[in-house]
């Protein structure tokens, strides 16, 4: 799925009016009676498959509900930065939500690691991607899907890999850049592209495809993928953020976490 | 600023070669389109119409599709040794194309039925050849539609995002045009970069409905 820019942003005008009203004196009660509705969180794409799984796990054995804006983790910085309403963060990196305390957009508390994530090379074609990443240095014609670098950790983490592989300006022409992990996989997918770079999780759960081959890039290759989850402004006077941080927490996410390839810190 | 130009130029070249392929595809569609009786005038007619209401990212979805390996024109491209079209200019002038193609049909067919069938007939009685009578009579009274048709395709293609978004692959100096490149430095928060290339389109669409009218004006009513 592609990441969908334009509700959030709607949603980001309401917000501003929402904001509004509390930055004018609103009483705490107002505010909070503003905040009934369904916790909004917002996902980094490489988190998308294990966010839908815990999501799945809630509705059958808790009363916690919510909804999910998907996007790479700079893309949805942006957003925050300019009054998005999301109450959670589910970010694909360290360095995001602590910019965000920095910010005083969210309370340093609330921040809890998820795991590492791990950066897989991966081909829809069987038998193509060898267990050492050797084909990278067979390409000509190919193209090479990766996330934006410059919004999508696993975009910057994919062009760690191939400056450390040496084949950052060979590779360069083949490069297609993708708005986040999640159009990557669509480009590879579809076939558009021959092979990409995308997150482990992407290639695990029930929806993921059981085809193609793969290589899982050694972690060292790269700065870690700290995936981390805290409460932004807009949380803190909604009754469920807390139980979120703390279903984040619980042994159910972090099977789910384990299941999903993520690697304990 | 100079980091722009290599997103400018592509733009330009695309929305150029794009309103050529309009042109020569809609002149004689929106001839068939304003002249027949056939019963397949109003679906096709509907059908030529359809990028207009249809969201660029069911273009760009169908598209990619298409355009892969096991889609209909991946596998059509790759047996004419031409190689996968997305990422590529091709791809997104095929795109451009279907996406603008309302934007050619409309005026032109507007303007070959508001000229009506009178002048073909008084050069057929001239004995014209229907093409020669097309070429000498019908295209040169259209030309205010033709105008109007090549001017706002163009505009449209440089306006272009969705569909784009979704094909291009965002690869800087092949498929990175204006509109991805503002798109790319506003999720960066590259907002001054971003500043001064949408200032740039606002005058640019600004002086393009300028010229609009001002041919409009021109038109016979």
């Amino acid at each position: 799925m592609p990441s969908l820019p334009t509700n959030p942003r709607r949603r980001a005008l309401t917000a501003l009016a929402g904001w509004a009203a509390v930055a004018g004196g609103a009483s705490a009660q107002t505010a909070s009676q503003s905040r009934k509705g369904v916790l909004q969180v917002a996902v980094a794409a490489s988190n998308a498959a294990f966010m839908t799984a815990l999501r799945n796990q809630l509705a059958n054995n808790s009363a916690l509900r919510f909804e999910m804006a998907i996007g790479s983790t700079g893309a949805l910085y942006a957003q925050i930065r300019h009054g998005a309403p999301y109450d959670v963060l589910v970010a694909a990196d360290e360095d995001t939500p602590r910019r965000l305390v920095s910010d005083g957009l969210a309370a340093a508390g609330s921040q809890t690691r998820l795991g590492l994530g791990r950066l897989v090379l991966w081909s829809a074609r069987a038998d193509w991607v060898d267990s050492r990443g050797d084909v990278l240095r067979q390409l000509h014609t190919e193209r090479l899907a990766l996330a934006n670098p410059k919004v999508a950790p696993y975009g910057a983490a994919a062009q760690q890999v191939l400056q450390k592989l040496e084949l950052a300006t060979r590779l360069q022409r083949l490069l297609v850049y993708a708005e986040s992990t999640a159009q990557a996989y669509q480009f590879v997918a579809s076939g558009n592209a021959a092979l990409g770079f995308l997150a482990r999780s992407q290639l695990r759960g029930p929806s993921a495809p059981r085809h193609g081959s793969s290589w899982l890039v050694p972690a060292q290759l790269h700065t870690p993928l700290s995936h981390s989850a805290l409460v932004l402004r807009p949380g803190h006077t909604h009754p469920q953020a807390g139980a979120f941080i703390q279903a984040l927490q619980s042994p159910m996410a972090r099977r789910l976490l384990q299941d999903f390839g993520y690697d304990p810190e | 600023m100079s980091s722009s130009w290599p997103a400018i130029e592509l733009t330009l070249r695309l929305a150029l070669c794009a309103t050529v392929v309009l042109l020569l595809v809609g002149v004689p569609l929106a001839w068939w389109l304003a002249t027949t009786r056939s019963r397949w005038r109003a679906p096709v007619s509907a059908l030529v119409t359809i990028p207009l209401v249809l969201p660029p990212s069911v273009l760009g979805f169908y598209m990619l599709i298409a355009l892969g390996p096991e889609g209909p024109l991946g596998r059509l491209t790759l047996a004419m040794g031409w190689g996968l079209w997305s990422f590529s200019f091709w791809g997104l002038l095929l795109g451009s194309v279907i996406y603008s193609l309302p934007f050619a049909i409309q005026p032109l067919q507007n303007a070959f039925a508001a000229m009506g069938p009178r002048p073909m007939e008084a050069a057929a009685t001239l004995r014209a050849r229907p093409l020669d009578a097309f070429f000498t009579v019908a295209l040169p009274s259209a030309r205010l539609g033709l105008a109007s048709a090549a001017v706002l395709c163009f505009a449209h293609t440089v306006g272009e995002f969705g569909v784009v978004l979704m094909i291009g692959g965002n690869i800087p100096g092949q498929t990175q045009v204006i509109s991805t490149l503002i798109y790319g430095h506003v999720e960066a928060m590259d907002y001054s970069s971003a500043h001064l290339l949408a200032a740039g389109m606002v005058g640019f669409s600004f002086l393009v409905l300028l010229l609009l009218s001002w041919l409009q004006r021109g038109a016979p009513r």
